[in-house]
């Protein structure tokens, strides 16, 4: 009675929020457990097939998404909390979305993006029978302190899920020694050979987690993520899901050996490893990687991942990161992009930011200094933090846009910026807001 | 004129922005016609003190300080030997432990009982009136710095120990929690540095030209006023 009751009143609370215009994704959670503390552990009871949680530091959201819409193009009915709200509230709304008003759930799968400092919380009422990490880099350190703090939390909530399936990213280190102690089966997935140069790195974990000493590798394809090995036989595992041939521009396809070729309508090397965590998450699926080449061809990026807009003519693509891996993938993805562009970069230290910006400088911004960019702008809360950070890898004053007001700034460029293609880069509260102002500016979105 | 900086295991120690403070050291000295040599000793490399002017220890994780200290106790002497003798040390957040562990400079760590988390502004004189700093700590410890000079008094943050002050000096030496990084944003203590070790290597006192900091100035004074409030 309690549980239906408490569906009852959450959807009509969902539905007034959303009537108000609100996202409703996490205040009816919170409500939820206030009327029903058990209710996960009862919506666990109705998932017929698989409860999957998709953890890490990066890629979580994308790689969520893409699995939840690849289980639901095979036919499957899925409850995923799609806009990475991923902490408790976020999964218990991904559930009370599913159900109808009376309470009834139709469930195959449940696609959960997980945040790590949650997840033993989370598991607590709702053990997954698979669990997806898809790497482990250093985020928001004031937050969680050190990577180790994360890895910790991981464990723990690992230790909860003893029957759960790992599906891991072989070419991480840190994923890979993180997954060492448990007896779980494992699902490992990777790049299989050196596909494109990238010897930058964002630190951390390049050292062996079990004698301490540095890894050897043959190739890095992003910070630590690569070949490794070291010297007391700690390396990189024997790959179940890999991929090779990988093509970057203008548009990404890569072979996954043994099943065939994914061409994904979008960009971003990073989205070779979020693919490869859906195709290694879906193995025990008839038509699994049929319906996740299908889903790649219909990719549309979500909010700020590589997001385009068309405005007067020209493409505004719109790159959220949160950290400095993740922004020097957006360093990358616009350096590929031979045509003349203008670059603007938003940066606030809001409290989903971290209030810390020290990481700014552990981007290679250096990269952007190409003969194709037109312009640079800076814009958010630390716009001045953003100017000096570029000022320092070698532009003077007078050629870095202060800009406070993103909206006039991405207005003028628009209008009679030289570039043909504008790139918008923002960390994570800077995100909606500049969404917004694109829109504002006439901006059609190709995100879901 | 050359400046020779090292950089202290930047492939360890790469947590906070630190390759912001080798930067900041280099663009200005370049800027002002003086010629740099940066020297990166990395988890394989030797560390030579003879061919040094500015020393630079930054911080990083748990694990690799501890790997750094194990490198740099065997050459402590040597170290001591630089520091007493007025070489040019800036150790920064994890550095400022270390360089107290080695017995760099005198002072003591205690666990604390909570992490200090957040945007720091300090006053500071570097000899030519006073002067506001900002940075931001994140560390577990409290200092004690004994009889050392701190680098300033704190106005807003914890500092060394929640007493009012943060960082220490000691000859050469400046040591500080403070990261952000800390010198891009504090030209006035990025150039006392420079100015030190001009004056270590070529005797007589040494003036740096002034520089066009407008972005400088308004990168400080933006993070001052929000954390301070308008009028300061």
């Amino acid at each position: 009675m309690k549980y239906f009751l408490t569906v009852f009143i959450c959807k009509i609370f969902i539905f007034v929020l959303r009537v108000l215009g609100k996202k409703a994704t996490s205040a009816p959670g919170k409500l939820a457990f206030k009327l029903y503390p058990d209710i996960l552990k009862e919506f666990q009871k109705k998932v017929k097939k698989e409860v999957i949680a998709v953890m890490g530091t990066n890629g979580k959201t994308t790689t969520n998404n893409i699995l939840a819409d690849t289980l639901s193009n095979a036919g499957y009915s899925v409850a995923c909390n799609r806009l990475g709200a991923n902490m408790d509230e976020g999964a218990v709304v991904a559930f009370i979305e599913k159900c109808n008003i009376f309470g009834k759930i139709d469930v195959d799968y449940a696609c959960l993006e997980t945040d790590e400092g949650w997840a033993e919380y989370i598991f607590k009422m709702i053990t997954p029978d698979k669990i997806v990490i898809t790497n482990l880099f250093r985020d928001q350190l004031d937050r969680y302190g050190e990577i180790d703090i994360t890895m910790n939390f991981l464990k723990r909530a690992i230790s909860l899920a003893p029957n759960a399936v790992l599906v891991l990213n072989g070419d991480d280190p840190l994923t890979v020694s993180l997954a060492a102690d448990f007896s779980n089966e494992k699902i490992f997935y990777g790049i299989k050979n050196k596909e494109f140069d990238n010897a930058k790195d964002s630190g951390e974990g390049k050292f062996c987690h079990f004698c301490g000493k540095p890894l050897k590798y043959n190739f890095h394809h992003f910070s630590q993520l690569g070949d490794y090995s070291c010297w007391c036989g700690f390396k990189r595992p024997a790959l179940d899901v890999c991929a090779k041939d990988v093509k970057l521009f203008p548009a990404l396809s890569f072979n996954i050996e043994g099943f065939g070729i994914i061409e994904l309508n979008g960009r971003g090397k990073y989205n070779i490893y979020n693919i490869l965590a859906v195709a290694s998450s879906i193995l025990n699926i008839d038509s699994g990687f049929e319906m996740l080449k299908k889903t790649a061809r219909e990719y549309k990026p979500q909010a700020g991942r590589l997001e385009k807009f068309k405005i007067g003519g020209k493409n505004v693509y719109l790159l959220l990161a949160k950290n400095p891996a993740g922004f020097n993938q957006s360093v990358e993805t616009v350096k590929e992009d031979p045509d003349k562009k203008d670059i603007v970069i938003a940066i606030n230290d809001g409290i989903g930011d971290g209030k810390d910006v020290s990481w700014l400088w552990d981007v290679e911004f250096e990269d952007l200094m190409q003969e194709n960019t037109t312009s640079y702008s800076v814009s958010g809360s630390r716009y001045a933090d953003m100017g000096l950070r570029l000022k320092y890898s070698g532009l003077s004053e007078g050629e870095i846009f202060l800009c406070p007001d993103i909206k006039t700034r991405l207005k003028e460029l628009i209008a009679s910026g030289s570039g043909d293609v504008i790139y918008v880069l923002v960390n994570y509260t800077a995100l909606f807001s500049t969404q917004a102002v694109l829109k504002e500016l006439g901006g059609n979105s190709n995100a879901n | 004129m050359q400046i020779r900086i090292v950089h202290l295991y930047p492939d360890l120690l790469n947590l906070y922005g630190d390759k912001g403070n080798i930067s900041a050291l280099e663009k200005r000295c370049i800027w002002r016609g003086i010629d740099v040599q940066i020297t990166e000793i990395k988890t394989d490399g030797v560390l030579n003190l003879e061919e040094c002017d500015i020393l630079f220890l930054g911080g990083g994780g748990q694990h690799e300080q501890e790997i750094v200290l194990e490198k740099l106790s065997a050459q402590k002497d040597a170290l001591k030997e630089y520091v007493d003798s007025g070489g040019v040390l800036l150790a920064v957040c994890g550095g400022f432990q270390m360089a107290g562990k080695l017995g760099l400079i005198d002072v003591r760590y205690k666990k604390a009982k909570q992490r200090a988390s957040g945007n720091v502004i300090i006053e500071c004189d570097f000899g030519s009136g006073k002067v506001l700093v900002s940075g931001f700590e994140n560390h577990e410890y409290t200092t004690d710095i004994g009889d050392l000079k701190p680098l300033g008094d704190v106005l807003e943050g914890f500092g060394n120990n929640g007493m009012g002050f943060e960082g220490a000096m000691y000859k050469n030496v400046v040591a500080s929690n403070l990261h952000g990084p800390l010198l891009p944003k504090n030209p006035e203590l990025c150039d006392f540095i420079i100015k030190k070790a001009l004056e270590r290597k070529y005797g007589g006192d040494v003036s740096l030209a002034s520089l066009s900091d407008n972005f400088e100035n308004i990168a400080s004074k933006n993070i001052i006023k929000a954390v301070l409030g308008e009028n300061k």
